[in-house]
């Protein structure tokens, strides 16, 4: 019943006792619906299937037509009398697709301002991990030596904990990043 | 005034106090037109209040909204809906 090209009534929210076509069939009993927004006042988004009414008409379009296609199939099955509106002029159609175009921009902006926000965010965050993670390894290098000096017959033993101290360090420098 | 056409509040005061101050009784819940269900979505306020509301705050957005339940207007779009295309 609810396939692409189908003409359905909406009959929930703000659009409903309003036409539109389905546009695409998504999972879970979803479908993506469009008015277009010039002839009929509905939007394109997805829709559940519940709040359609369908109607015995099927235009044919394909899969995610676009508004301009949707109306011109509308004009060869001769649909706009049936569906109470009449065609839309250019000026309709033009003002529908600048404010679709300026929602996009406007949004695409946001996101692209949150994209490089979380990004600086994630920087800032890695740089104090590095700076706390250097003072550990300073820390534990110079906490280290205190050993050292129980053993004073051998040089060479002595100076050798510091390189695993510091290699401990390092492999904590890997592992902590992972975690968070 | 002191009779029971007026409700009482109890108000804390800021000097610790509680007092009871008498204000005019809410209008009952707006109702569906059809199925007389108390509908959601639609505040109990005394008319002056009301009108300090915005509108989307009034009522639900959907066509009959305010009027009818949402599953009165469902059936009503269902049926003309029907109408709508027996008849032409």
């Amino acid at each position: 019943m609810f396939d692409v090209g189908r003409i359905c009534m909406k009959t929930a929210g703000r659009e409903a006792g309003k036409f539109c076509v389905i546009v695409d069939v998504m999972e879970g009993g979803f479908v993506m619906v469009t008015g277009p927004k010039a002839v009929t006042h509905v939007k394109r988004r997805k829709c559940n299937v519940e709040h359609l009414e369908p109607t015995p008409d099927i235009i044919k379009i394909q899969k995610n037509a676009s508004d301009d296609d949707v109306i011109g199939a509308y004009k060869k099955h001769g649909l706009f009398a049936r569906m109470g509106t009449s065609q839309p002029g250019q000026e309709e159609i033009k003002a529908a697709a600048d404010e679709e175009r300026k929602r996009r921009a406007t949004s695409k902006k946001a996101e692209e301002k949150k994209a490089s926000d979380e990004k600086k965010e994630e920087k800032a965050a890695e740089q104090v991990v590095k700076e706390e993670l250097k003072e550990i390894a300073k820390e534990e290098i110079v906490a280290e030596p205190a050993p050292a000096p129980e053993e004073p017959k051998k040089a060479k033993p002595a100076a050798k904990p510091k390189k695993p101290a510091a290699k401990k360090a390092t492999a904590k420098a890997k592992k902590e990043p992972e975690k968070e | 005034m002191r009779s029971r056409s007026f409700r009482r509040v109890k108000v804390g005061t800021p000097g610790g106090k509680q007092v009871i101050r008498y204000l005019k009784r809410r209008p009952g819940a707006a109702k569906c037109g059809s199925c007389k269900k108390p509908l959601s979505g639609v505040p109990r306020l005394r008319p002056c209040r009301l009108a300090k509301l915005p509108k989307t705050k009034k009522r639900p957005e959907r066509p009959y909204g305010g009027q009818l339940c949402p599953s009165c207007s469902r059936e009503l779009f269902r049926k003309k809906n029907m109408e709508r295309w027996e008849n032409v």
